[in-house]
């Protein structure tokens, strides 16, 4: 074999152990290829979980965040995974809350904003009274007082969540409500 | 023939160049990232306390797939700080360790909550250091509890060095 030709082989030795260095950092890969996946490794970096997924639920302002509801033992969480370039990261709201079962329904909130001025909530919970029928959350708009309420209707999973996109802090808070059937307040807590 | 052989040179280096090109920048992020980031400076900043006691630790416990290590502890007249290393074998989506869940319970039952905790991410997982204030009863010994969800851990964390009294 001549010079040149071990040259070659040493070379495309070479340029094999540096692709797959390229490979095993996931350069151009930094993220998941799914939103489930983002979610599973998600859960398992902050060491909770695996919950179950009851609800998949795509936040409609934008495209780029997905939110899973889910259960695990005795919490619930609300898991959002946001869609960058090089793929699906986790993107908060990770961490379980206790649902309190002694109470009719438990609730956690959080926020986040996209660089401008507008800011994301949400609003969820778990309710433990199957009695409950339905969820209300009542917000006031600050400048003209008028009542915005927000309903879901509850289905077997018991969960529910509630989306909305404001100027930062340009709503008042009222309260959450947990309605029977026929539209009877079981449980109201304030808010704000 | 020579020609070709030229050409297939050129390609094949071509390729090297551009992978070694887009492994530099990467690795160097990473080296920026991993060096320490102030905990020499935490520490120093405990001696404002007064005298401090180091002691190694070195004890770990496994968290699902990873491991929690106390390197070493720091008692001073104000406060116990434990320095401490979390390795994860997942690479990606790895939140900070959520040190300020540790707590530190004295072999009189008393519960100690953290009231500082400074973690720093890296890309084996982070490094950080977590304050207690001084129990009520002092002791020669104390036990660092990992209690978050349905996962548990703890590794005994002592607070004198061998020989000295309690």
């Amino acid at each position: 074999m001549n010079r040149n030709r071990i040259f070659a082989i040493v070379e495309w030795i070479f340029v094999l152990l540096l692709l797959l260095l390229v490979i095993r950092e996931d350069i151009f890969m930094p993220g998941s290829v799914t939103p489930e996946q983002a979610h599973r490794l998600s859960e398992s970096g902050f060491h909770y979980g695996p919950s179950t997924i009851v609800r998949k639920v795509e936040v409609p302002y934008g495209k780029h965040r997905v939110i899973f509801l889910g259960t695990y033992k005795d919490w619930f969480s609300a898991d959002t995974v946001i869609k960058r370039k090089g793929g699906w990261f986790a993107g908060g709201s990770v961490a379980g809350v206790k649902i309190d079962r002694s109470k009719a329904l438990s609730y956690s909130y959080g926020g986040s904003s996209d660089s401008h001025s507008l800011m994301l909530w949400r609003f969820f919970g778990y309710v433990s009274d199957d009695r409950i029928a339905t969820v209300e959350l009542l917000l006031t708009d600050k400048e003209t007082g008028k009542l915005t309420p927000m309903r879901e209707t509850i289905t077997n999973d018991r969960m529910f969540l509630f989306m909305w996109e404001e100027k930062n802090g340009s709503h008042e808070w009222q309260a959450v409500r947990g309605l029977d059937e026929q539209g009877n307040v079981l449980y109201e807590q304030k808010l704000g | 023939m020579q020609r070709l052989a030229r050409a297939h040179a050129f390609f094949r280096r071509t390729i090297l160049v551009i992978l070694i090109l887009i492994l530099i920048p990467h690795y160097v992020q990473r080296w920026t990232d991993d060096r320490d980031r102030g905990l020499d400076d935490t520490i120093k900043a405990l001696q404002a306390d007064g005298t401090v006691t180091a002691i190694k630790v070195g004890r770990s416990f496994p968290i699902d797939k990873d491991t929690f290590t106390a390197e070493s502890v720091y008692v001073t007249p104000k406060q116990i700080a434990i320095a401490f290393t979390f390795h994860t074998k997942q690479k990606k989506d790895v939140w900070s360790f959520p040190a300020v869940s540790l707590k530190l319970v004295m072999p009189d039952g008393q519960a100690l909550d953290s009231h500082d905790a400074g973690v720093n991410g890296t890309s084996w997982g982070s490094t950080g250091i977590v304050s207690f204030e001084l129990p009520d009863k002092a002791a020669n010994h104390a036990t660092l509890v990992y209690d978050l969800y349905d996962r548990y851990g703890h590794v005994e964390i002592p607070l004198t060095k061998a020989g000295e009294g309690t």
